[in-house]
């Protein structure tokens, strides 16, 4: 494979973003058309690239002096990540013509979207840490900016600043690790820093200070407790966006790089129980909120930071391939349902789910493509999310890490729960005042979903290849095939597992069916609705730092003016002083005068003496 | 023409200009017209001049004549001072694009104009003087035409106030490395800054300590590292501001490059290495003062004020480091943060100049009505943050590896943090300024337009500057690559 299309798959998407302003200026009605030209282009080359996977190549130049090289060198486990980004990238931009139809400001938005596309490849696949940290923050800024796209929406623009603020808060720990990192082997490139560590030439401390650094970052990213609070108010960006970028890939960038730096990290002492601990309580956490939440694209966002938990607590336990697998999974089928709520608000213009109701009777193919994404979601068998998060299960069960497994299965009762009811609250019944008019979205819009749907059924049979491509990573040393996946999955206790989840997920469906969402929920509800009270804390901790930051930066303003006033009063009175003697009063300067000699003389006097 | 003119030409045409200038008082069009044509010209003949010296090394202007009347006037750029005066002449003609379109020159005066250009002769003559009275003759220079600008065309309640405090806590800076230059004259009578390094190497340790410590704290006042940074508040804020743009994105050079140049070209390493960790901690606390007060302000110009305190924090944890990372890092940030701060300034005086607004409480939502300043201004915020693909990021990252470098992880770890709180100040002043509902306390908002194209022509420049720093920083390292082995240090 020729190490071009490496670059191709990253300068191709940004080329295109930065070529957009200009078709923006020229034709501006060929801006989504240029846009999806360049994102079929991207997904082309990033499944090419996929299925020359296993060969080696190497794209690298200059870049920073003798302090770096630019490098990209894809391997099977950045592939598939960039193979999903690249494809689905192209699926959003298709659906975001119709979608994003006579919205107000379309070059912006379709450049940040290439812009991100080209980015989110460009950070899995390349093998240089600070490369890759380049390509991590370029895709926070995107995710930034197009949270923010409504610029009249005040909310949106706090909601960007938030997003920016507190995955920076976690940019913080991976930038910390990296440079320790840099400092202590000599090089960015993850391979030689994993040689050197392998060798011993990095001493421990550094390695636990770089691996929870990595892990800081990696919670700010995928949005895991407690830097989860920014996910759900991202959730102002448009649907399309929300689809790609905080659902199906740059929120799955943190879980990538703890499964890529896992045979860094994972001697370090508490580094993979943190990693577990932090993904079982996210994902246990966040499925409560999900639970308790009455908007729709709200309850899709906490839904995803559940399974980037389920991802987290996967990679914690060391079942990096079913983590990896239940990422592929995840990516599908929760860009599927956030396409179909998207399809389903664009009709109906709201967002709350007790305002809809009956759309299955209006938009039909959207109502089974939904139906398919929240089977896949909560893990009914066939569909790629059951045989994924079996193998967390599995994994769990292996490492014998069962408190953390308990919540992760409590969690898939509860996934069971609010994703069914999601359901059944917008699309089963009789049709809802709003949902009176609403249509089935336009053919641009429903192929995407479509395609999807199929993906979220049949995308756990490539695990024979998907499984092979990445143990050539030298990560994941599993390989399993289709029919070894089925058999081992109904021969293992983790089957009873899942089969039990969505039994009791089930009946709580069954029980809690009459219950109306704008009905008063109980306390604990609440609390979950608030989501837990993170926000509220974060708040009064910011006003609290900021109050006394504030006292601290006045009290030393008032001190140095005081000394400066000071300063000027003493030299200014001085000067008075001074004055008084040079009125022209010549008794009183011959006085002086006299004075003054006969002291002279008084010391000369002396010192003869 | 001999190369070897070329750094007299980049001293002289600003100067001659500046002098045509403040002659020609009845005539501030021409002086306009003169103004921007001089700075250009330095601006190329400096990057010529860079192009000469990172061909061969050194290049040095000897003027033997001028010794016939019993002083000497020498100049040397090497490859940091050639960073540094492209740095100086390009932002300097850019800003002076900027100028036209932000102000009439019959509002201005002519004397605006070779004040400016004084200014300019100063700094460029300063970064190439070859002998330590002619540097602090240059130094001292510089600051007469800016308490000028400040205190004439200053706004603010008092400016005559807020040039004397300019004035006085700069120039106790200025005696300090006044006093360390007399000391070196005295004991070794030698004025060579390019010689005295194997000069002063045979001095007692005690005695270079005191030296090195005088010309660090003068440098820092300029830096305005806390607690020494009282003077640049109301100075950025109140000076017009296209001055505010020279003083905060172009002056501040000044300090980085006298310390990094002082520091390790005079002294030996051991020296300058006892610094370590006093800078260090100075350069975090003026980091998170300088990020604290910006978030508290609510004046746009004082944001962007107290945000030079706080880079120049970042700026000096490069230098504390003492090592060739993170100085490496501390002369990049000279460029990138002289355009992302030209740029947050240029694009708040465009907000400035189509709303009369002046807090960030007064307006809001101009994203619609000022689309390219919307841009240019969250470019130039973003760039503060340090986020890539801007340019600020490629010498943040540096510095950060510089302080992690050091023994002081925790000192390096809380610099770090500080990004964030940059990020929270930069973005608040775009999201205030830019987006949510419109508003404009002050007037009509129908009457709001975008900038004048000549303002919008410099800062869309400065972004793509930014920008293309960002992406492919490659010959930006090889040029610092070459500054820092001109030290032989490291």
């Amino acid at each position: 494979m020729n190490a071009s299309i490496y670059l191709a798959q990253v300068a191709v998407p940004i080329g295109g973003a930065a070529l957009t302003p200009l078709v923006g200026v020229l034709k501006p009605r060929l801006r989504p058309a240029f846009a999806i030209t360049i994102g079929a282009a991207t997904a082309c080359l990033t499944v090419l690239a996929l299925l020359g996977a296993g060969a080696p190549g190497r794209f690298v130049i200059p870049w920073q002096g003798a302090l770096n090289h630019f490098s990209l060198a894809p391997d099977g486990l950045s592939a598939y990540i960039a193979a999903v980004a690249g494809v689905l990238g192209a699926l959003i931009l298709l659906y975001s013509y119709k979608y994003m139809e006579g919205e107000e400001g379309l070059t912006r938005y379709y450049s940040l979207v290439l812009l991100f596309i080209g980015a989110m490849i460009g950070l899995v696949t390349t093998d240089n840490l600070l490369v890759m940290y380049f390509f991590w923050e370029t895709v926070g800024l995107c995710s930034y900016a197009l949270i923010g796209f409504e610029l009249h929406n005040p909310a949106a623009a706090r909601a960007g600043l938030k997003a920016f603020v507190t995955t920076k808060f976690g940019d913080v720990g991976l930038l910390t690790g990296i440079m320790v990192l840099y400092v202590s082997a000599g090089t960015f490139n993850v391979f030689e820093i994993m040689e050197k560590a392998a060798a011993g030439e990095i001493p421990g401390a550094t390695l636990a200070l770089a691996g929870f650094g990595f892990l800081m970052g990696a919670v700010g990213k995928s949005a895991q407790v407690p830097l989860h609070v920014w996910l759900p108010d991202a959730m102002e960006a448009p649907t399309s966006v929300s689809a790609l970028i905080h659902a199906a890939t740059m929120v799955n960038a943190g879980v990538y790089l703890m499964a890529r730096t896992y045979p860094l990290f994972s001697p370090v002492a508490g580094w993979s129980d943190a990693v577990t601990w932090v993904g079982a309580v996210t994902a246990f956490l966040a499925a409560c909120m999900a639970l308790y939440a009455r908007d729709l694209k709200r309850m899709l966002a906490y839904s995803t930071v559940s399974q980037l938990g389920y991802m987290m607590f996967g990679i914690g336990v060391g079942g990096l391939l079913a983590s990896q697998f239940h990422l592929l999974s995840h990516a599908i089928f929760k860009a599927l349902l956030f396409l179909c709520a998207g399809a389903v608000i664009h009709e109906v213009h709201t967002r709350d789910m007790a305002e809809m109701g009956g759309l299955g009777r209006r938009m039909p193919v959207t109502g089974r493509c939904y139906l398919v994404g929240v089977l896949a979601l909560a893990g009914v068998p066939i569909f790629n999310g059951f045989w994924s998060k079996d193998m967390l299960f599995a994994s769990a069960l292996h490492a014998g890490k069962l408190v953390p497994l308990a919540l992760a299965v409590v969690t898939a009762v509860l996934t069971v729960t609010y994703s069914v009811r999601s359901y059944i609250k917008v699309f089963a019944g009789e049709p809802a005042p709003a949902a009176a008019q609403a249509e089935e979205p336009h053919p641009s819009m429903l192929f995407p979903l479509v395609l999807l749907a199929a993906g979220a059924l049949t995308s756990w049979l490539i695990i024979g290849n998907y499984s092979a491509d990445l143990s050539r990573s030298g990560i994941i040393h599993e390989v399993i095939g289709v029919s070894a996946l089925v058999a081992e999955t109904l021969h293992s206790t983790a089957f009873l597992l899942s089969l039990a989840a969505l039994l009791l997920g089930g009946i709580m469906v069954a029980a809690t069916r009459k219950a109306s969402l704008a009905a008063r929920p109980s306390a604990f509800g609440a609390w979950a609705g608030r989501g837990f009270g993170f926000d509220a804390f974060y708040l009064g901790l910011l006003n609290g730092a900021y109050a006394a930051a504030s006292w601290i930066v006045t009290a030393y303003d008032r001190l140095t003016d005081w000394i400066g006033r000071t300063i000027i009063t003493l030299s200014v009175s001085f000067g008075r002083l001074l004055r008084a003697q040079n009125v022209g009063d010549l008794n009183g300067n011959l006085l002086w005068l006299v004075t003054g000699v006969v002291i002279v003389i008084a010391i000369v006097w002396a010192k003869r003496g | 023409m001999s190369v070897s003119m070329l750094p007299l030409l980049v001293f002289l045409i600003p100067l001659l200009a500046s002098i045509v200038c403040l002659l020609i008082k009845e005539r501030p069009r021409l002086a306009q017209e003169i103004t921007l044509a001089a700075c250009l010209a330095t601006a190329a003949f400096s990057l010529t001049l860079a192009a000469a010296v990172l061909r061969s090394g050194t290049v040095a202007t000897e003027l033997a004549w001028i010794k016939t009347f019993g002083f000497e006037f020498n100049l040397i750029v090497d490859a940091l001072g050639a960073f540094t005066v492209v740095t100086i002449t390009v932002l300097m003609a850019i800003d002076m694009i900027y100028t036209r379109g932000y102000m009439a020159p019959e509002e201005a005066g002519s004397r605006f104009y070779g004040w400016t250009l004084m200014f300019t002769a100063a700094m460029v003559g300063a970064v190439m003087a070859a002998d330590l009275v002619q540097f602090y003759f240059l130094w001292e220079l510089m600051l007469i035409p800016s308490t000028i600008l400040i205190v004439y065309w200053g706004g603010g309640p008092r400016p005559q106030a807020t040039g004397f405090k300019y004035f006085v806590v700069t120039h106790v800076g200025a005696a300090l490395i006044l006093a360390a230059i007399l000391w070196i004259l005295s004991v070794t009578g030698e004025s060579g800054i390019y010689t005295l390094q194997s000069v002063l190497a045979a001095l007692p340790r005690p005695t270079l300590m005191v030296l090195a410590s005088l010309f660090t704290v003068g440098f820092a006042v300029k830096m305005a590292i806390f607690p020494a940074h009282v003077w640049l508040p109301d100075a950025h804020s109140e000076a017009p501001l296209p001055v505010s743009v020279m003083l905060s994105a172009i002056m501040m050079n000044m300090g980085i490059y006298g310390m990094v140049r002082f520091l390790f070209t005079l002294f030996p390493p051991e020296v300058s290495s006892a610094l370590l960790l006093p800078l260090l901690i100075f350069a975090v606390v003026s980091q998170w003062y300088g990020g604290l007060q910006a978030l508290r302000s609510t004046e746009m110009k004082r944001v962007a004020a107290y945000s030079t305190i706080s880079q120049m924090g970042y700026v000096l944890v490069g230098i504390a480091s003492m090592s060739a990372l993170g100085l490496k890092g501390s002369i990049f940030h000279m460029l990138n943060h002289g355009t992302a701060k030209a740029l947050l300034f240029m694009s708040i005086g465009a907000v400035i100049h189509s709303t009369g607004a002046t807090h960030l409480d007064k307006v809001g939502g101009l994203a619609r009505k000022m689309p390219w300043t919307a841009l240019c201004c969250s470019v130039a915020a973003l760039a503060l943050a340090g986020a890539p693909p801007l340019g600020a990021f490629q010498s943040e990252w540096i510095i950060f590896a510089g302080g992690f470098s050091t023994p002081y992880t925790v000192l390096a770890v809380i610099a770090v943090c500080a990004s964030v709180l940059t990020a929270f100040y930069v973005l608040r002043l775009v999201a205030k300024i830019f987006f949510g509902p419109e508003f404009s306390e002050s007037g009509n908002m129908s009457e709001v337009r975008e900038a004048p194209s000549s303002m919008l022509a410099s800062m869309l420049a400065l972004s793509l500057l930014s920008l293309a720093v960002g992406i492919y920083p490659h010959y930006f390292h090889r040029w610092i690559e070459a500054a820092l082995n001109s030290f032989g240090l490291f």
